[in-house]
């Protein structure tokens, strides 16, 4: 079952206070505008921005407000597993919202599942554009060649 | 029953209960304090609060508020609280130095755009074009001026 829509934020660009929720209400918006994003399995998705996330490489180093508090803003919990990156990584959690009309609550991690955003029968003719944890959690739906069920 | 009658009958001798019921309380404060202040000196800021600011430039004095907290209904140009003047644009920020590398602390440029000037926006420091939501260099570049500043 595919996600129709999901708990993210207006445009952020990146990290940073320059950086918080903006959008670009102009029909030919440059940025951010009034329609869909891409769903958060893309890294550079502009509705759940996972930059610091733990294990996302700028995690460790940064210290600033993380963007995906703006999407996800369910709570949060300690990261495990895959997501690693050390004792006080968490992860957010939010909800998303399937065509059959369920509603399942998952943290920032899962909700990259392409599973989720791609229509069945998509085949990758080249590796994913996504996230660490991604590649890392789903290995082959991150390769060339893989059809999405 | 009185209190003292109460400890008595919990603990062998008086000395011990006061020493228990110290350390018990003691924990209690402690408790107590690392509650309160998990949710007030460390709690995570809040995101509405967050989302509401901007770092601005103004357009006479070329004055930065990094931490800049727009109020309800406000608009562009926002009101300098130092001058009371509707000079306040919002600020780009650019995290690149000149020979192609990251920077962790940004330069934060005015859009010509925004007052009216004509041409691309350059950053002063690096000599790249500026532009609205400015993009961010990749994450390896970012890491590694993270690992070059000791960070």
């Amino acid at each position: 079952m595919k996600v129709a829509f999901y708990d993210g934020s207006r445009y952020v660009g990146g990290i940073g206070p320059e950086n918080a929720p903006d959008y670009d209400s102009a029909i030919d918006a440059d940025f951010g505008g009034a329609f869909g994003d891409t769903g958060p399995w893309f890294l550079k998705n502009r509705s759940l921005v996972r930059t610091l996330a733990p294990g996302e490489g700028l995690s460790q180093y940064i210290s600033q407000f993380d963007p995906r508090r703006y999407a996800f803003r369910h709570g949060s919990k300690a990261a495990r597993g895959v997501a690693g990156g050390g004792p006080s990584a968490v992860t957010c959690t939010g909800n998303l919202s399937f065509f059959d009309g369920h509603v399942k609550s998952l943290d920032d991690g899962e909700a990259t599942n392409p599973d989720l955003w791609f229509p069945s029968g998509t085949k990758f003719t080249s590796g994913l554009d996504t996230w660490v944890y991604t590649k890392k959690a789903w290995v082959d739906k991150a390769k060339r060649d893989y059809v999405v069920p | 029953m009185r209190i003292d009658d109460l400890v008595s009958n919990l603990f062998k001798n008086k000395a011990q209960g006061v020493v228990i019921s110290g350390v018990l309380a003691t924990l209690c404060v402690g408790v107590l304090l690392y509650v309160t202040a998990k949710h007030t000196v460390f709690a995570d800021p809040s995101t509405a609060a967050t989302s509401r600011t901007r770092p601005a430039i103004d357009s006479e004095t070329g004055k930065l508020f990094v931490d800049f907290k727009l109020a309800d209904g406000e608009a562009v140009p926002w009101k300098n609280p130092s001058t009371g003047k509707r000079t306040l644009f919002p600020a780009e920020a650019c995290y690149w130095n000149k020979d192609g590398t990251a920077r962790l602390d940004p330069v934060y440029v005015l859009r010509n755009d925004l007052i009216g000037k004509p041409g691309p926006t350059i950053c002063p420091d690096c000599g790249r074009t500026v532009v609205y939501h400015n993009p961010f260099p990749p994450t390896e570049l970012m890491i590694a001026a993270a690992k070059k500043s000791g960070k």
